[in-house]
């Protein structure tokens, strides 16, 4: 009941939020109030439920239709809190950064809520339809989000992330309806293992499914609505756009494709760990020479994505939990990087890395998080990213290792381009004399880059505090796949 | 050993931990305060590890653990303390030079900008190296190195408005990094083969046969080019002259006497599993000989104070390097630990010029002996002592490997050390005559005076230990070679012999020593400028080869810089125009089909959207009749219908 109720609380936010008065000084406050409800309840559910995930406390499970094994079943697992968790965090850090909303503010927090419900619900989905439902519900509200908010090119960049991304999950809606009609059920639990499908069935079933998440995610060479869609979307949309979305691939290959399609995914899996280690090296090699600071860092996001796939493809208790892990560990230092490209854009006008420099000097809290951001990005030890590369590299290698040498190699490639990046920012002598007097992060500023920050840094020091909670899980999953 | 104990030896690398979260945070607040904080707690570090290397003297290593990431039968790894003969004396010296730079820096960094700030690395530095030299296993080591690596980039930068210095960071994080990748690629190796990353199980692995062989060799390779980036090796050196950058009193904690001495130590832990492939062994041995003479030869050209002592620093570290290689694995860990007191003295003095007249530029100094004689003295000292003159602290060191690479038949090593120490001698000699002797070149050097208190304590200090550290390692009572010994396992497999002291040999180095030392005499001292003019003139060439590093760093630039560079635009301009147009040429194509298809479908993305919604509402309505969904599903709807009047795209 709890989940269901986390789920479900932004859309009453939504309404609430769209029948206010349209003044900033009133909706804000609300959409705070909002969006920290959901958050509250996952960190309740981690302090009482934290070792013990499958209480009945936490899903819920109503049949629709018996005939077709269809239903509202939803509850948390190991692979899926971190996601959740973060979703909730990150709406919440959405929220706070959205002073480059001009207009419509109440609009646009409303639809965030409804995007919410979508993202919190495909962690907690523990049914086949219901996860393409609320892997569809959020579809609709991102476009908006883009499509209206976002910079001149808007309208080009919604149609494309939306075309692109309908056609991957409906391709994925077919694996899904044939698995579940197959099986006769779209109960995850049932279908655990294969629902009885044999291997070739498997096979076959798990190639529009894995298709269809790829593109989501998105991999190389599917990921190009990503720059236009980064690049034209409010800053406040990308906290969630790079954070969470591309999670609700990752989590449909870790949730879904794996341990349902056991047999039908192994085959793949060499291939799978090949985008992987492509996805790290195309998207540094992407980010190195870009001249716009927010392509670089959307890049960056494509290459360290990447990391899961590797983890993912492993199929051993190492690899999987990295890429579990790396899915939120992600998703803190590119919305932490995002945010911080927002504020500096604003303060300097500009986001090209050639006009700029020296930006530490006079806003250190920004150059220092932006290091702080980047470090954490290239996956330097002490901050979260590294644990999660690191674990997902151990295991990747040891079940692939000419893929896991190719990625381990992107750390070089991560470090270039970041450090090159720092290096034209926030170092060397101040660019224009008038940024002597640029403002630092104001208070609402830090509170939407200090938060991801710290949990960056906390959990590069204490893994533990999430890999215990999915520990369980993935070892699970590897009892169905038979791996160790 | 008992909870207590437990909790000082944690202290160590902790408390410094704790004093950069505290100077980082909080140091606006605390300004000029940092230095006591900073000092304080350094001291405190020093003093409890004086008492870890009490307890391993009395009862042995020190060992305990706790679980980082625990992951059951899929692996787990710990964070844990395992202090050794080996660490024991490493963190004390680590700890030592570190009280000695915090002293220094209170003084020399007076006035700066960010001073609380540079304080708060420097103690993040100390800490994650002690947290290095005391892991257990490859897993800590890398968060560690990592992390070292971190606090050189953001000290190298310390002043990073200025292009060269912020260049210089870039520089040493990237060519680190490369050797962070091989390293981290040969931990993957280990791991996979025997599904461990302790270092003592790894050996085990190894001895039983999990891992041998070429797979076993090309995993040591691996770490061992980690080591070769950290401790500034051929052909991953050129870093490290430019990290002089820096403030000075960092140069001397972390590219002098620490962080660079990090490869020397990895190996040095490592050794049990290097001993096991010969080939690994060999070429730790080639290249570090190879090095040590490599940069002893840049050396002798350089007008930068610092840089002579960098590359100083990269031809010294070559010889620890050489030494582990042969076998001699105490002569190595031996010099490490001597050289980190003379050499930190050596940057400690060129600080000092710095201070006094903010020039790096030895032909902008001279007479310096009047005006700066505590400076003179200590730099003397630091000198002989590099030279490996009997019987300060660098000779004893320097000879036991010039003489392993001799009895252990490694005669082209043996040559290739000699002439390093001749070259060694001749430019430490030519940048102390040039500064010190002499009359004053510019206006500074004759308003140079010696600094302050604060600063010439660390030095005297220093002084007193680059003559005497190594009194301890002398034939008479070899204190040091029965403290710091291989495991019995790696002496069974080099079959280590003892050889008796060697007169003739040490005769030899000295006597080469001191033949460089008069050749610089005869080049630079005063009045001689015409011998050195002369020389310059007829190796005209030779002097171009050594002044521009042999080319290295040139060749460097116009490959691999150049070609990531022009690979990041190739793919860059592929991903936008190749990749990108080809998706929007096939959009164009479906579009243009759309338009014959028109009257199938409305156009705009809306009208999809509002396809899925109603879909969904239908399918929930008709089929499930669930009211619950219907009321989400219409709620749904309505906010988007009140959007899309409110907002026009």
């Amino acid at each position: 009941m709890i989940t269901t109720v986390a789920i479900f609380i932004p859309l009453l936010g939504a309404l609430l939020v769209a029948l206010l008065p349209d003044e900033r000084r009133i909706i804000q406050p609300v959409a705070l109030g909002v969006a920290a409800v959901p958050l509250a309840l996952v960190l309740y559910i981690y302090v009482a439920f934290g070792s013990n995930l499958d209480a009945p406390a936490l899903s819920q499970s109503y049949t629709w239709i018996e005939s077709l094994g269809i239903g509202y079943r939803v509850g948390l697992d190991g692979l899926g809190f971190g996601m959740f968790f973060l979703a909730a965090f990150l709406t919440l850090i959405a929220v706070i950064a959205a002073w480059d909303v001009q207009r419509n503010l109440k609009q646009y927090y409303a639809i965030l809520f409804l995007a919410e419900v979508g993202m919190l619900g495909v962690f907690a989905a523990q049914d086949l339809i219901l996860f393409y439902v609320f892997f569809e519900l959020t579809l609709i509200p991102m476009y908006l989000l883009v499509g209206m908010w976002g910079d001149e090119n808007r309208r080009p960049a919604a149609i494309k992330f939306f075309i692109y991304t309908f056609l991957g999950s409906t391709i994925m809606l077919g694996g899904f309806l044939t698995l579940g009609i197959l099986a006769g059920t779209f109960a995850l639990e049932e279908l655990t293992g294969g629902g009885g499908l044999g291997r070739t069935a498997q096979i076959l079933i798990a190639a529009p499914i894995i298709f269809g998440l790829a593109v989501k995610v998105p991999v190389v060479p599917l990921h190009s609505w990503l720059p236009d869609v980064y690049l034209s979307s409010p800053i406040s949309t990308n906290v969630v756009l790079s954070g969470v979305l591309p999670k609700l691939g990752t989590i449909g290959i870790l949730k879904i494709a794996i341990p349902l399609l056991p047999q039908g995914v192994e085959p793949y899996l060499p291939y799978i760990a090949a985008f992987g280690a492509l996805n790290i090296i195309y998207g540094a090699f992407a980010a190195f020479m870009q001249t716009d600071l927010k392509a670089l860092v959307a890049y960056s996001s494509i290459g360290t994505l990447g990391f899961i796939l590797l983890g993912a493809a492993s199929f051993n208790a190492m690899g999987l939990n990295g890429a579990v892990l790396q899915q939120v560990t992600h998703g803190l230092y590119s919305a932490l990087l995002f945010i911080l490209v927002g504020i500096i854009a604003a303060r300097t006008g500009t986001r090209r890395i050639a006009d700029m420099g020296g930006l530490a000097l006079s806003m250190p809290w920004v150059g220092g998080l932006l290091a702080l951001g980047a470090l954490a990005a290239m996956g330097l030890p002490g901050l979260a990213v590294f644990v999660s590369e690191v674990m997902s590299l151990l295991g990747g290698f040891d079940a692939h290792p000419v893929q896991g040498t190719v990625a381990a190699l992107g750390v070089i490639l991560s470090a270039m381009y970041f450090l090159y990046m720092l290096a034209r920012t926030i170092f060397g002598p101040l660019r224009r004399p008038e940024w002597q007097g640029l403002r630092d992060a104001g208070p609402a500023e830090m509170a939407a880059i200090v938060p991801p920050a710290a949990l960056l840094l906390i959990l590069g020091i204490f893994p533990a505090l999430l890999v215990n909670i999915q520990r369980p899980a993935v070892e699970l999953v590897l009892s169905v796949i038979g791996g160790g | 050993m008992s909870a207590g104990q437990q909790l000082l030896i944690l202290a160590i690398p902790v408390l410094p931990a704790l004093a950069f979260f505290v100077l980082a945070l909080f140091g606006r607040l605390i300004g000029e305060n940092a230095q006591y904080v900073a000092v304080f707690v350094n001291a405190t570090a020093f003093i409890f590890s004086c008492f870890a290397l009490f307890l391993v003297i009395t009862d042995g290593p020190i060992s305990f653990s706790v679980s980082w990431i625990d992951l059951g039968e899929g692996g787990s790894f710990s964070m844990g303390v395992l202090i050794d003969e080996l660490a024991a004396v490493m963190i004390v010296v680590v700890t030592f030079v570190s009280l000695m730079i915090n002293l220094y820096s209170g003084a020399f960094m007076e006035g700066d900008s960010r001073y609380a700030w540079y304080f708060a690395v420097l103690n993040l530095f100390t800490a994650s190296m002690l947290g290095l030299v005391i892991a257990p296993n490859f897993i800590q080591l890398y968060v560690f190195w990592e992390l070292v690596g971190l606090c050189s980039y953001l000290l190298i930068g310390h002043w990073f408005e200025k292009p060269a210095a912020r260049d210089a960071a870039q520089k040493a994080f990237i060519v680190t990094r490369i050797g962070d990748a091989a390293l981290l690629v040969g931990i993957l190796i280990f791991w996979r083969a025997t599904g461990t990353t302790s270092f003592a199980e790894i050996s085990q692995a190894a001895q039983a046969g999990f891992i041998g062989g070429l797979l076993l060799t090309a995993a040591l390779v691996l770490v061992f080019i980690g080591a070769v980036g950290k401790s500034a090796q051929f052909p991953l050196h050129v870093w490290l002259p430019d990290a002089m950058e820096g403030p000075t009193p960092v140069s001397a904690l972390i590219h002098a006497a620490t962080m660079v001495a990090a490869g020397v130590y990895l190996v040095a832990r490592t050794y049990d599993i290097f001993v096991q492939s010969p080939a690994a062994m060999l070429i730790v041995a080639y290249i570090g000989g190879f090095t040590a003479l490599m940069a002893a030869t840049m050396a002798l050209v350089k007008k930068d104070i610092k840089r002579i002592i960098a590359y100083s620093t990269v031809s010294q570290l070559g010889y620890m390097m050489m030494a582990l290689g042969i076998g001699a694995y105490t002569a190595g860990f031996f010099h490490l630990y001597n050289h980190a007191f003379f050499k930190a003295l050596l940057f400690l003095g060129a600080g000092s010029i710095i201070y006094a007249m903010t020039s790096y530029n030895i032909f902008d100094m001279g007479g310096l002996k009047r005006r700066m004689p505590i400076t003179f003295w200590t730099m003397v000292i630091a000198g002989l002592s590099l030279a490996g003159i009997f019987p300060l602290a660098g000779f004893w060191s320097k000879d036991l490997i010039v003489a392993g690479a001799f009895e252990k038949h490694y005669y082209i090593l043996f040559g290739m050390a000699l002439v390093t120490v001749f070259l060694t001698a001749f430019y430490i000699f030519r940048a102390i005559f040039v500064a010190f002797l002499g009359e004053p070149r510019t206006e500074a050097a004759r308003a140079a005076v010696d600094p302050p208190g604060v600063m010439t304590v660390p030095m005297v200090i220093l002084a007193a230990l680059s003559i005497g550290s190594g009194w301890i390692g002398t034939p008479v009572a070899d204190l040091f070679g029965g403290f710091v010994t291989p495991s019995e396992f790696a002496a069974g497999v080099l079959a280590i012999e003892e050889h008796a002291f060697s007169y003739a040999l040490a005769a030899l180095s000295v006597a080469v020593g001191l033949a460089g030392i008069a050749l610089a005499y005869a080049m630079y001292a005063p009045g001689r400028e015409h011998v050195a003019e002369s020389a310059y003139r007829r190796f005209r060439p030779v002097h171009a080869f050594l002044d521009r590093r042999w080319y290295i760093d040139d060749l460097y630039n116009a490959t691999f810089v150049r070609g990531a560079m022009a690979l990041g635009v190739a793919v860059r301009e592929f991903d936008r125009r190749g990749l990108d147009g080809a998706v929007t040429g096939l959009g164009r194509a479906v579009s243009w089909t759309g338009e014959r298809l028109r009257p199938l479908q409305t156009g705009g993305v809306q009208n999809y959207a509002l396809f899925i919604v109603i879909s969904v509402l239908a399918l929930a309505a008709v089929v499930l009749g669930d009211a619950l969904i219907l009321a989400a599903g219409l709620l749904v709807l309505i906010i988007l219908g009140s959007i899309a009047v409110g907002v026009r795209l």
